[in-house]
């Protein structure tokens, strides 16, 4: 398959008035048609912050892009101009968000919505044909009676059907990249295990390229072919999801499965990471993980480790891997 | 919606009553009016006359039955000063308020609005800082210093304007001045402030994420979110509007009801008072109607409540 | 089991309420029953789990039994006496509370210090140095700094201020602690770590928790028996081990089946629940559950099932058990 965006070495920062937080640095990976990769860690660690870096959804009064390039086919997605990022949004790359109630308009009909993403890329269609093809993007999420619902305002639905609808909208032109933050993190679990279904189902049949966002290990292993774990603004590990979940390597990876509690087994007590995520500052010239690691030896307080490759397209930014395998040149 | 409206309708009656009958009686307690209408050497027997033939001599209740009655037979009274019925009075003077009012309102929503919106965008920017500088002494100025001020720039000094008078273009300029400036004010702060919160809200990414381009964002999906309080300080505004109005047509000398108003007042002119005070309620009542239903047409998630 | 202390017993506790329609004429539209008719026994120093999802009653039942609302119906028993108005005091004094959100529960304005301290005033003759004392132990048992004293919440992190909600929650001693969604806040690394703090002053005090949570790995960690919740009614109660492996009612094998785990060897379930969650709003007579069941029979249209004893001290109420008499 090939390849359709590569994320190289992106920096995205943070600008407050007395530091620069390196929200996102240094991040690397590569999308083909048709995967679905996972981007999980915790809050804070820079994960949405990646992927609005992509679809340009940036506050630029506090945030700059300060080094990498996103190519989506070979064009940096960073230099093409408003115009033209305007005609790839919605209709190449589409984005799915947390709050399903806050991201739809309160103001316009469920038809509207949809129609407005289709019209905005295709202008010589007829109202009836919008229409018409509304209705047929909300059958095909599955939300019943469509040609009723099409003319529904947003607080008309259940939190459910509006995450069907945010769904309807970003697949509506069907894009070749799906960018989905948190899709089901707002959602009752029956009705996220829905909407994963559907979701799945969608990205096979449309064999679009997935990148989700999530702190849900669960969703990841549901959803994801490859996971990238990321923890203060960088990757620390990424390879197969099966791989990752079988043998994590990185120590904040092996932490972070141990302290999520099992409903299959009972344990009495958890794995707890000690700590909490410090705040970062711009230049990073440690390990970001030190202070919480429990193998942490002198040189990751001094020097910030590349990747080390520990099994076939499975990498891990730790000191540990060193004598397991050599260093990956970064960037590549 | 049809109940909604009658009720509201009732409601407004008996707000327009109240007021009514308040003025009433402030107005028999202000004074009595043949004090000014008679020469001070008159004697007490014509006064006495006087009072009976325009009914001050009976009890106020009695007075108060008879007006009531009177307006509800569609008989508003005569001008003591004028000796014309108020109608005629008001009829011929409307036209001067109406323009005056209407220009200065929409002027005040025209500019507001959109100066809000850019503050809002673009916050903490220069023009923010400046717009909001200016806003904050619109609306902290009095209209009537603002008007001074003027026709002491413009027409005493610069001779550019005159200072008062009505017919052409440039009557318009300070009254209408005096008159949008603290509205304007109030409108674009509110408009900035609640464009601020609404400039937050996922929905606007949802629309870039569309490909929706940057003013489409802000002049479709924002802003008719952030409308809805500041429909409300429009309606509010309508009230101010109408004290400015009587002030300003003093400062300007212009030809309308609030001059009307102002002498009248002054004179003990009973029935213009109350036939003025009655029309202003029922404008201030009527708009605030108008806020109500106009909240159902911005907002979906009102209308289903009605 | 039988023999077990019960510390808190609810009897038929409902919360009813009335839905208002109209911004402008008010008239009632109906009720909604966010509490129907639920009883539970919480055993003397165990954990007891509620799970089920928005709307299903969970965080209004832990409101109503802590009188922070009033119930519409039913008995509330703390050590085998009801709780009426003049034990409530007492009561409250035995049953404390922790909130999901560790940023609003804390007001803003006061230092750490003063809010651990605060129970102690309302409900305590304490004086300075006692209260002092009670206090600079309470943070060492929940491994906060003792400079926290004179800080204000806004200067801790989120997993920091739920050790502060603990720590305030346990300053009078109490008997019986609920947890409402106390983790759903944090992230994963510090959730454990406050489930594990939660475990240790279950054991240092002789706590027993009402856990409330939407997340079923966590209830299932904490909790020795659990409920769930469908629509203000109980649909089943079980020890933990039964509820997973054993699994009566089918809204809860569909939760079971909804959850996704992170272990790709375990393959994902398959049960998938029809729909959304019905309009709580005067719903039909009979199973509050029929709208979306699996396995509805005519009788779920009639008749609502109480819950009853399938198994020994495990409870589910489903018609399918009714001839279920041999089993137990």
């Amino acid at each position: 398959m090939a390849d359709i965006l590569q994320v190289k070495d992106l920096k995205t920062y943070y600008y407050s008035k007395t530091k620069i937080v390196p929200a996102v640095d240094g991040v690397s990976f590569t999308l083909r048609q048709g995967e679905s990769i996972g981007i999980v860690g915790e809050s804070g660690c820079g994960k949405s912050t990646v992927a609005r870096t992509i679809i340009n959804l940036l506050d630029h009064s506090y945030t700059k892009v300060e080094g990498g390039e996103i190519l989506f086919h070979g064009q940096d997605m960073l230099k093409v101009h408003t115009k033209e990022m305007n005609q790839i949004r919605g209709k190449k790359i589409s984005m799915i968000f947390q709050n399903p109630l806050s991201t739809l308009n309160p103001v316009f009909t469920v038809g509207d919505q949809i129609g407005e993403v289709i019209r905005l890329h295709n202008r010589r269609l007829s109202k009836k044909e919008v229409l018409d093809q509304s209705v047929e993007l909300l059958k095909m999420v599955g939300i019943p009676s469509p040609e009723a619902r099409v003319h529904d305002y947003p607080h008309q639905l259940s939190g459910g059907m509006q995450q069907r609808v945010i769904i309807a909208i970003a697949l509506a032109l069907n894009p070749e990249i799906v960018i989905a933050d948190e899709p089901t993190t707002a959602l009752d679990v029956t009705i996220q295990a829905q909407i994963l279904d559907l979701m799945k189902k969608l990205q096979e049949e449309l064999q679009m390229g997935l990148i989700l966002i999530t702190h849900n290990m669960g969703v990841v292993v549901r959803m994801c072919e490859r996971v990238l774990v990321m923890y203060g603004g960088v990757v620390v590990e990424s390879g197969l999801t099966k791989d990752i979940f079988a043998h994590p390597a990185h120590p904040y990876t092996k932490g972070l499965l141990s302290a999520i509690p099992s409903v299959h087994s009972d344990k009495e007590e958890l794995y707890s990471i000690p700590g909490f995520v410090p705040r970062f500052e711009h230049p990073v010239t440690q390990c970001r993980f030190c202070n919480r690691c429990s193998q942490a030896v002198e040189r990751c307080f001094k020097e910030e480790p590349g990747f080390y490759q520990v099994g076939e397209g499975h990498e891990s930014r730790c000191f540990l891997h060193e004598n397991e395998s050599g260093v990956r040149d970064h960037g590549e | 919606m049809k109940k909604f409206l009658i009720v509201r309708l009732a409601k407004a009656a008996v707000t327009v009553w109240f007021i009514v009958s308040l003025v009433f009686i402030l107005t028999r307690l202000s004074g009595d009016p043949t004090d000014w209408m008679l020469p001070d050497d008159a004697s007490l027997e014509a006064r006495m006359e006087l009072r009976e033939s325009l009914g001050l001599d009976k009890p106020v209740l009695e007075q108060y039955g008879i007006y009531i009655s009177d307006v509800f037979h569609g008989d508003m009274g005569k001008s003591y000063y004028y000796l014309r019925p108020v109608g005629e009075l008001f009829g011929e003077r409307a036209e001067a308020t109406v323009k005056l009012a209407v220009t200065a309102f929409s002027l005040a929503i025209l500019l507001g609005v959109p100066l809000g919106v850019l503050a809002s965008v673009y916050r903490n920017t220069v023009f923010d800082r400046l717009t909001m500088g200016v806003t904050i002494a619109g609306y902290t100025i009095p209209n009537f210093v603002l008007g001074i001020l003027m026709i002491f720039l413009f027409s005493l000094k610069l001779r550019v304007l005159p200072s008062g008078g009505f017919g052409e273009a440039k009557n318009y300029v300070m009254p209408v001045l005096a008159m949008m400036v603290g509205p304007m004010a109030n409108i674009a702060r509110l408009t900035r402030s609640s464009m601020l919160d609404v400039l937050k809200q996922d929905y606007l990414d949802c629309a870039r994420a569309k490909g929706v381009v940057e003013w489409l964002v802000v002049f479709k999906h924002a802003l008719r979110n952030a409308l809805i309080p500041v429909v409300t300080i429009i309606g509010l505004q309508m009230g101010t509007l109408i004290g400015g109005m009587v002030v300003v047509e003093t400062v300007f000398a212009w030809p309308g009801i609030g001059s009307l108003l102002i002498s009248a007042a002054k004179n003990r002119d009973f029935p213009v008072v109350q036939y003025g005070i009655m029309i202003c309620a029922i404008i201030v009542c009527v708009t605030n109607m108008l806020v109500d239903l106009s909240y159902a047409l911005l907002d979906p998630r009102i209308r289903d409540n009605f | 089991m039988e023999s077990r202390e019960v510390l808190v017993e609810l009897d038929r506790l409902k919360k009813y309420y009335p839905v208002n329609k109209g911004m402008f004429r008010h008239r009632q539209k109906g009720v909604v029953k966010a509490v129907d008719d639920v009883s539970l026994k919480v055993y003397k120093g165990e954990t007891l789990g509620l799970i089920g999802e928005s709307g299903c009653g969970k965080s209004t039942l832990s409101r109503v039994l802590l009188g922070l609302t009033e119930a519409t119906g039913g008995e509330i028993f703390f050590r085998g006496e009801t709780v009426n108005s003049q034990n409530r005091k007492a009561f409250r004094r035995q049953a404390q509370m922790i909130f999901q959100d560790p940023y609003s529960s804390l007001d803003p304005r006061m230092s750490v210090g003063r809010i651990i301290e605060e129970p102690l005033r309302i409900h305590t003759d304490f004086d300075r140095d006692k209260k002092q004392e009670v206090v600079k132990n309470l943070l060492k048992k929940v491994s906060l700094p003792e400079d926290s004293l004179k800080k204000f919440p806004h200067e801790f992190s989120g997993g920091q201020r739920q050790r502060i909600g603990i720590a305030r929650a346990l300053a009078l001693n109490p008997e019986f602690v609920v947890c409402d969604e106390p983790v759903s806040a944090l992230d994963v690394s510090v959730q454990a770590q406050i489930l594990n703090l939660f475990k240790q002053m279950q054991k240092d005090f002789c706590l027993t928790y009402l856990f409330i949570s939407h997340d079923m790995s966590v209830v299932r960690h904490m909790s020795d028996r659990i409920a769930v919740m469908y629509l203000g009614r109980v649909v089943e109660l079980a020890e933990k081990r039964d509820l997973f492996e054993d699994t009566l009612h089918p809204y809860s094998v569909a939760l079971m089946n909804a959850i996704p785990i992170p272990d790709p060897s375990v393959p994902m379930g398959n049960v998938r629940l029809e729909g959304e969650l019905p309009s709580p709003l005067n719903p039909p007579p009979g199973c509050p559950f029929q709208t979306r069941c699996s396995k509805v029979m005519p009788v779920c249209r009639e008749q609502c099932p109480a819950l009853k004893e399938v198994k020994p001290g495990h409870f589910a109420a489903c018609h399918i058990y009714d001839d279920c008499e041999g089993c137990l």
